[in-house]
């Protein structure tokens, strides 16, 4: 039998937030204009980061490092580990103009980003920005 | 002690498409609807184009050297949404086309501009569902 749940705001136990609130991978949402449901796990971003030139994070969700394999390269590292390594990954660069972000090798574990510039070379960066999207393990 | 609701759809009370939850820091709310990504894809372009893993993805056309159409299973409520790419080393992916239905891209060597076949192009799409 199918359950609905209506309500408008969803905290945890204690009322502190909602951190703490588990979805399970099944769960569907009604759409934002009510005409269609949606699974609401996939929808979700599962990794984001600023990190600066380097290995020091900023901030992140569920990159725990990142390893600096050299100029312009680096591997930011998943806490929790992507399904396979079919998912999107979109990037860009924070203070630094003329300046791209391009996927390499992608992994469950990690994602091998390297920054050029227009001219194709490789280049250090002020920030890097990336968002990660697909399914976890 | 731990609770569990199991429930199969989640709708909002006083707007179904709304639902509210705590922000991480705990002083906000947000509409739980409108932080999702209602599309993404890793699409090979390469060869015959194919979807290596999508989400709300019906299909895709091969329009030319570089140019596809990613098509929804559930459309958008309008053509004003965003969409955000990524892809391999000196590759300048962006759209040309957005409908409710379906986004065409174009992928181009960043370099030069020439148009290319390309693995992989990733794609996500925020804003508003039908």
């Amino acid at each position: 039998m199918t359950s609905q749940l209506n309500v408008d705001t969803i905290v945890d136990k204690a009322g502190s937030g909602g951190s703490n609130v588990k979805m399970a991978n099944t769960s569907t949402y009604v759409s934002d204009g009510g005409g269609v449901t949606q699974n609401t796990v996939q929808g979700l971003v599962k990794a984001w980061i600023q990190h600066s030139e380097g290995t020091s994070i900023s901030d992140s969700f569920n990159f725990g490092s990142v390893t600096d394999v050299g100029t312009g390269n680096y591997k930011p590292n998943y806490t929790n580990s992507m399904a396979n390594d079919d998912y999107a990954a979109s990037g860009m660069v924070g203070n630094g103009n003329d300046r791209y972000c391009a996927a390499g090798s992608m992994t469950t574990a990690l994602v091998d980003t390297h920054y050029k510039r227009g001219d194709g070379n490789t280049t250090d960066i002020g920030e890097a920005l990336l968002i990660v999207i697909g399914d976890l393990a | 002690m731990a609770s569990q609701l199991k429930v199969d759809t989640l709708t909002g009370v006083t707007t179904a498409g709304s639902i509210l939850v705590t922000g991480e820091g705990n002083s906000t709310t947000t509409s739980l609807q409108q932080g999702l990504n209602k599309v993404w894809y890793d699409l090979d372009g390469t060869g015959t184009i194919a979807l290596d893993d999508s989400f709300n993805c019906s299909g895709t056309t091969d329009n030319g050297t570089g140019d596809y159409t990613i098509s929804y299973s559930n459309a958008m409520a309008s053509a004003n949404y965003s969409t955000l790419f990524g892809g391999g080393s000196q590759l300048d992916l962006g759209t040309t086309a957005i409908a409710t239905g379906s986004n065409t891209i174009r992928c181009r060597q960043g370099f030069d501009s020439t148009t290319v076949d390309a693995d992989p192009c990733h794609g996500a799409v925020a804003g508003d569902l039908a």
